[in-house]
C-alpha cells in the first residue's frame, strides 16, 4: 500500500520534473530548475537558534538576542549563496563511447560555468546515495557517471541529480537533469559459427543460403603458423598447439584478405529479429577480429564491403539502430568530431 | 560523501574556532577545561599526522567520565550557569578527539556557536561583543572549509561575504522582533561572588567595599538633578543589631503599584524623574532617592520607602523612577547640624515598628548606653540630642579611614566610640544609631551609595562600588524621618566631594593628573553608556514609539504589514546582491585584450570595430599600411591562440608581454 503510494507520488514527481526540466542536450540551471530546502544539518541549526532565542528571552539578554538574530540572518543569506552556487551551471552531454547491451556505459557530462564564478562542492549521481563529489568547477569540468545499458539502440540515460550543500551545509540545493545522450548500445554479441554469403565479384549479390560454413578456418585459408607476437589477435592463437608444445603460435591465413563476405540478415531464417541481430553482431566482431573484408546486409540497408575500425563501427551502428527511430540520433556524432 | 573529508585547512580552522570559543570563557571557567582542550587538540593533530593511533572506545569513555567528574569536582551538583557552561565547554574540549566525518565537524562547530552565545551571560561589554563576532566569523570560515571541495583562499572571502551581508538583516531583526517576557523563571546565578553592598553590615570587620572601582549603577536625570551631596541612593534599611552585625530583621510590607501614572504636566517642576541602569547584583533591591515612586510595573515600594524588584537583578536592569523634589524648606538647619527631612513619612510609627527601631543587644556596650542616657538628660529634646552627638564626634579626634583594623573586644561600639575612634561610614552610622536607640530615639541604619561621578560627555552620573555608604535615619516625633550623616560630621569631604577626596592616599579608584587621560576615560564611559542604553536595555516598547515618531501613529496590523514589507525588501536586496553581484559582468581578459587592440588601431585612424573578425581587421589595416602585413599576421595568430585556447579565464604574463611587443611592432610599421 505504502509502496503503491510512493510509486504514485514518484510518478507524479517524474511527470512534474518532465514538465519543468525536459530532456535536452544541454541545460543551464536557472531558478526554474533549482530546488532548495534545509537539510538535516539545517534542522539542527534551527534547533540551535531556537535554544539561543529561549535563553536570550529567559535571561532578557539583548546581546544573546542579537546573536540569535545574526544566526537567523546567516541562514537566510545562505539560501542565496547556496542557490548562487548551483545557478548558472551548464550541464552538457559529452561524447560517450558506445557499449554493448548489458554492459555499463560510462557517460560523460560536461559541467561548465561562466568565467569567474567557480562552483564548489557539487555532487552528481543517479540518486543522492549513489553520488560523488566533483572537484571545484572553475571553467569547465567533465563528470563521469556509469549506467547500465539494458537495451540495444540508443541509451536512455535516466534522470540524474546534482546537489550541493555549499557554503555552510545548512541547505541542500538540488536539481534533477535529464539529458539527451548519443550513446549507442550495440546488440549483445552472440558468437555463433559463421554463415557467410560470399560474392567474389562484389557486383551482384546472391542471397544464396549457405555458401561457406566456417568453423575456425577452412583448409584453404589456413596457411601456416608463425610465432606469436604481442598485438596478434588472441582468436588466431593456435591454442591446441600451445597445449601440446607450450609454445605460443599464431595461425596465418592466406585467403582472408582477398575474399569478400557479406554478413547477411537473410541467412538466419526462422529467428526473432533481436536474436538475428545478436548473431550478426557476433559475426561482425569475429570478422573484424580476423581482419576479413565484409559487408552487412539488413532488410532495409546494405553496407558495402570494407574493413577496419571505422567500417566495424558503421556496421555495429546499423545493427544497433535497426528498427530504431533515427530522429533523435545524429549520425556520426558518436564517432567524435 | 560522509567519508573522512577533513583536510589540513579544515583541521586548522576547526581548531581555531574551538580555541577562540574556549578562550572567550577562560576568565570564568576552571583552568582544567583549557588544559584539557589543549591536550585533546594536540592529540587529535597527532592522529591526523599519523603519529598516534585513534583512541579506542574505552579511552573515550574514560575521558567523558573524567570530564563529568571535573565539572562535579568544581561545582558540585549545583546547577548554575557556570556549571552548565563548563559542561558544554568540556564537551567542546573533548569533541575534537573524535572528529572523523563531516557530521562530527558540524557537531563541533555548532557547539562552538552555542558556547560563543553563552558568553553574553557573563560579559556584556562592547569589546566582548566584538570578540564574539570575531569568533563567530572563524566558525563560519570553518563551516565553509568543511563544505568546500578544493583547498584555497576563497573560503575566507565566502565567509566574510555571508557575514557582512547578514548584518543588515540582523540589525533589522534585532529592532523589529518583539521581546517576550521570560518563558519560565530562572534562578541560576551568573557570578559566584559579587562585590558591592551586602545585605548586612558589621563595622567591626574590615570591609573591602570602599576599594572596588566597579560600576554599581548609572543614573540619568531627565530634567534637573539634585546637588551631589543630596544624592543618597537608598538600597537597604538595617534595623537589627546583635552586637556584631546590623541586619534587616523587620520586613515591611510591599505595595506593588499596578497602574503607573506619571505625575507630569503642571507638576513636573516638583519632581525629579530619573532613570537608573543597575548592574547585576543578584538581589532584588533597587537604588532610589528617598520617596521615589517607580514609573513602571513590577517594581514594589516597601513600607520603609525602598524600591524592590520582582525578580533578582541578574543582568543589567534599567528602570525609571520619580522622586519628589526636596525643597529648601525641607532642610532642617539646626544649630549647624546638616540633616534632611524625608518627604512623605510623617505618619505615626506602629508599636511594632517603634520596638524594632529601638532594638539593642542586651549586656553589651554598657558604656555607650550610659553615655547616651547621660547626654540625653542634658538636653531638652531629641533634636538637641542629635546636636550634642555631632558635637561629641567633632570635638573628639575621630578619624575617617577605610582600614580601621578589626575590633578586639565584644563591646565593639564602646571600643569605637571611646578607645580607637577610627573607622568609616559603617562605624559612624552604626554607633550613632546605637547612641540614638540607647537614648530612646527610634532610628535605623541605611545602606546605599552616596554621590556619583558626573560624566560630562554623557550627561549622567556613574556610581561606583566605592561610593557605597551607610547613614542614619532617625524618627522625630511629630516631624517624621530625618536623615543624618554622622560620617559627614567627621569627614565633610566624604559627603561634599566624594570618597576620592576623603581618602586620597588610600584610594584605588581612577585618578590622574593628566587631563586628556581623564577625558578619554569619560569618552569611554560615555560610549559604554550609549551601548548599555541602546543594546542592552533595548526593549520592545521603544520600537513602536520610534516607529510612531518616524511614520506617524498606526495600528498594529498596519505595522505588521509595513514591517513584513521592509523585511521582504531587505531579504530581496540581500538576495539580489548575492545572485546578481559578483564578477559575472566582468569581461574576460581575452576580451579586454581585444578591446585594447581595436582601440589602439582606431587611434591610428584605422576604422576597425569589435564585430570584425581578426582576418577582416588584418585586411583593413594592411590595406592602409601594406608594410605592416607581416607583423599583422603574427598578431592575428597570437590573438587566435589566446582566444580559442581558453584554458583559464586569466592570461599568462608571457602572453601579455608578447602581445605588447607585437602591438608596438604593428603600430611602428604603420607609421
Amino acid at each position: 500500500m505504502i509502496s503503491g503510494i510512493r510509486i504514485f507520488f514518484e510518478g507524479k514527481y517524474e511527470r512534474f520534473l518532465e514538465k519543468r526540466i525536459p530532456s535536452r542536450p544541454s541545460v543551464t540551471l536557472t531558478q526554474k530548475r533549482i530546488f532548495i530546502f534545509p537539510g538535516l544539518i539545517g534542522v539542527f541549526y534551527f534547533a540551535l537558534v531556537a535554544l539561543m532565542f529561549v535563553t536570550a528571552i529567559n535571561y532578557q539578554n539583548n546581546l544573546l538576542f542579537s546573536f540569535s538574530c545574526l544566526l537567523v540572518s546567516v541562514f537566510i543569506t545562505t539560501i542565496a549563496f547556496t542557490y548562487k552556487n548551483l545557478s548558472g551551471l551548464t550541464i552538457k552531454s559529452g561524447n560517450c563511447d558506445p557499449v554493448f547491451e548489458g554492459e555499463k556505459a560510462t557517460i560523460k557530462i560536461d559541467l561548465s560555468v561562466p568565467i569567474g564564478s567557480a562552483k564548489q562542492g557539487i555532487n552528481i549521481g543517479f540518486s543522492a546515495e549513489r553520488s560523488y563529489e566533483v572537484n571545484q568547477v572553475d571553467s569547465s569540468m567533465p563528470a563521469l557517471l556509469s549506467c547500465l545499458a539494458p537495451k540495444r539502440g540508443l541509451l536512455k540515460v535516466p534522470r540524474f541529480t546534482l546537489f550541493s550543500h555549499y557554503p555552510l551545509g545548512l541547505l541542500r540545493c538540488w536539481t534533477w537533469i535529464k539529458l539527451d545522450f548519443n550513446v549507442l548500445v550495440y546488440p549483445k554479441p552472440h558468437f555463433k559459427p559463421f554463415k557467410l554469403s560470399s560474392n567474389t565479384n562484389g557486383d551482384e549479390l546472391e542471397y544464396s543460403e549457405v555458401t561457406q560454413l566456417i568453423k575456425g578456418q577452412t583448409a584453404d585459408d589456413f596457411y601456416g603458423f608463425k610465432t606469436y607476437q604481442p598485438g596478434d589477435s588472441l582468436k588466431h592463437v593456435a591454442w591446441r598447439q600451445y597445449a601440446k608444445t607450450g609454445q605460443l603460435l599464431t595461425k596465418e591465413f592466406s585467403s582472408v584478405q582477398g575474399t569478400t563476405h557479406f554478413i547477411d540478415w537473410n541467412s538466419l531464417v526462422g529467428m526473432g529479429s533481436e536474436d538475428r541481430l545478436q548473431i550478426l553482431c557476433g559475426w561482425v566482431l569475429t570478422a573484424h577480429d580476423e581482419a576479413m573484408e565484409y559487408g552487412l546486409i539488413l532488410p532495409n540497408q546494405k553496407i558495402p564491403v570494407g574493413s577496419g575500425e571505422p567500417h566495424k563501427k558503421i556496421c555495429l551502428e546499423a545493427l544497433a539502430l535497426y528498427g530504431v527511430t533515427k530522429s533523435s540520433f545524429v549520425a556520426g556524432s558518436s564517432n567524435g568530431k | 560523501m560522509e567519508s573522512n573529508t577533513l583536510t589540513r585547512t579544515g583541521v586548522f580552522y576547526l581548531f581555531l574556532s574551538v580555541s577562540l570559543a574556549l578562550f572567550l570563557h577562560n576568565e570564568f571557567l576552571p583552568g582544567w577545561t583549557l588544559m584539557l582542550a589543549a591536550v585533546i587538540m594536540a592529540w587529535r593533530y597527532s592522529i591526523f599526522r599519523g603519529i598516534i593511533k585513534k583512541p579506542n572506545f574505552l579511552i573515550k569513555l574514560i575521558l567523558v567520565i573524567s570530564g563529568f567528574y571535573g565539572v562535579y569536582y568544581t561545582y558540585g551538583f549545583a546547577l548554575t550557569i557556570e556549571s552548565s557552561v563548563t559542561l558544554l565547554v568540556a564537551s567542546l574540549a573533548l569533541k575534537p578527539l573524535e572528529i572523523q566525518t563531516k557530521r562530527d565537524s558540524y557537531v563541533l562547530l555548532f557547539l562552538c556557536i552555542l558556547v560563543q552565545g553563552q558568553h553574553f551571560l557573563f560579559e556584556q561589554g562592547p569589546l566582548a561583543y566584538l570578540f564574539v563576532l570575531v569568533c563567530f566569523a572563524s566558525t563560519l570560515i570553518a563551516l565553509v572549509v568543511v563544505n568546500q571541495s578544493s583547498e584555497g583562499r576563497s573560503q575566507i572571502k565566502m565567509a566574510s561575504k555571508i557575514f557582512l551581508l547578514s548584518l543588515p538583516l540582523t540589525v533589522f531583526l534585532f529592532f523589529v522582533l518583539p521581546r517576550l517576557a521570560p518563558l519560565w523563571s530562572l534562578n541560576m546565578s551568573t557570578k559566584a561572588g559579587l562585590v558591592g553592598l551586602s545585605s548586612s553590615m558589621s563595622p567591626g570587620d574590615i570591609s573591602e567595599l570602599g576599594r572596588s572601582d566597579e560600576l554599581a549603577f548609572r543614573v540619568k536625570f531627565e530634567s534637573i538633578a539634585p546637588p551631589i551631596n543630596q544624592l543618597y541612593w537608598r538600597a537597604l534599611v538595617l534595623d537589627s543589631y546583635d552586637g556584631e552585625k546590623w541586619e534587616a530583621f523587620h520586613l515591611p510590607s510591599v505595595v506593588w503599584p499596578q497602574n503607573v501614572v506619571e505625575i507630569s504636566g503642571s507638576d513636573t517642576e516638583a519632581n525629579y524623574t530619573y532613570e537608573i541602569m543597575s548592574e547585576a547584583h543578584e538581589q532584588t533591591w533597587l537604588f532610589s532617592l528617598q520617596g521615589s515612586k517607580p514609573l513602571q510595573v513590577d517594581i514594589g515600594i516597601k513600607g520603609n520607602g525602598l524600591l524592590i524588584n520582582k525578580h533578582k537583578v541578574m543582568f543589567k536592569f534599567q528602570y525609571r523612577v520619580e522622586a519628589p523634589l526636596s525643597k529648601p524648606t525641607n532642610f532642617v538647619e539646626l544649630k549647624g547640624i546638616q540633616a534632611s527631612l524625608l518627604p512623605g513619612t510623617s505618619d505615626r510609627l506602629t508599636a511594632l515598628q517603634r520596638q524594632s527601631y529601638l532594638q539593642l543587644p542586651k549586656n553589651l556596650n554598657q558604656r555607650t548606653k550610659d553615655f547616651a542616657l547621660n547626654l540625653r538628660g542634658q538636653v531638652a529634646n531629641d533634636l538637641g540630642f542629635i546636636k550634642v552627638l555631632s558635637d561629641y564626634y567633632l570635638s573628639n579626634e575621630f578619624f575617617y579611614t577605610l582600614s580601621p583594623g578589626e575590633a578586639r573586644s565584644d563591646d565593639r561600639v564602646d571600643e569605637f566610640l571611646f578607645d580607637r575612634r577610627v573607622g568609616f561610614c559603617a562605624h559612624y552610622a552604626g554607633s550613632t544609631v546605637y547612641l540614638l536607640r540607647s537614648a530612646g530615639i527610634p532610628s535605623r541604619v541605611v545602606l546605599g551609595y552616596l554621590g556619583g561621578e558626573k560624566n560630562p560627555m554623557g550627561d549622567y552620573y556613574s556610581v561606583y562600588q566605592y561610593d557605597a555608604h551607610a547613614w542614619v535615619e532617625v524618627w522625630l516625633e511629630g516631624i517624621g524621618w530625618l536623615r543624618i550623616d554622622p560620617t559627614g560630621w567627621v569627614s565633610p569631604e566624604r559627603v561634599e566631594q566624594g570618597i576620592e577626596q576623603a581618602i586620597k592616599q588610600e584610594f584605588v579608584g581612577f585618578t590622574t593628573q593628566f587631563e586628556w587621560l581623564n577625558n578619554m576615560r569619560h569618552q569611554l564611559h560615555a560610549f559604554s553608556y550609549v551601548w548599555n542604553d541602546l543594546m542592552l536595555n533595548y526593549k520592545g516598547d521603544p520600537q513602536h514609539s520610534v516607529l510612531n515618531s518616524m511614520f506617524g501613529s498606526r495600528d498594529s496590523l498596519t505595522w505588521g504589514l509595513i514591517i513584513s514589507t521592509i523585511m521582504f525588501l531587505v531579504v530581496a536586496l540581500v538576495f539580489a546582491v548575492v545572485i546578481f553581484g559578483g564578477p559575472r559582468s566582468v569581461r574576460s581578459e581575452h576580451g579586454l585584450l581585444l578591446d585594447n587592440y581595436i582601440q589602439r588601431l582606431n587611434k591610428m585612424g584605422i576604422n576597425v570595430s569589435n564585430s570584425m573578425s581578426f582576418l577582416e581587421i588584418e585586411k583593413a589595416v594592411s590595406a592602409c599600411y601594406p608594410q605592416s602585413t607581416y607583423a599583422l599576421s603574427l598578431m592575428t595568430s597570437l590573438l587566435n591562440q589566446t582566444l580559442y585556447r581558453q584554458e583559464s579565464s586569466h592570461l599568462s604574463k608571457q602572453t601579455k608581454r608578447e602581445y605588447k611587443k607585437l602591438l608596438y611592432r604593428v603600430l611602428d610599421s604603420c607609421k
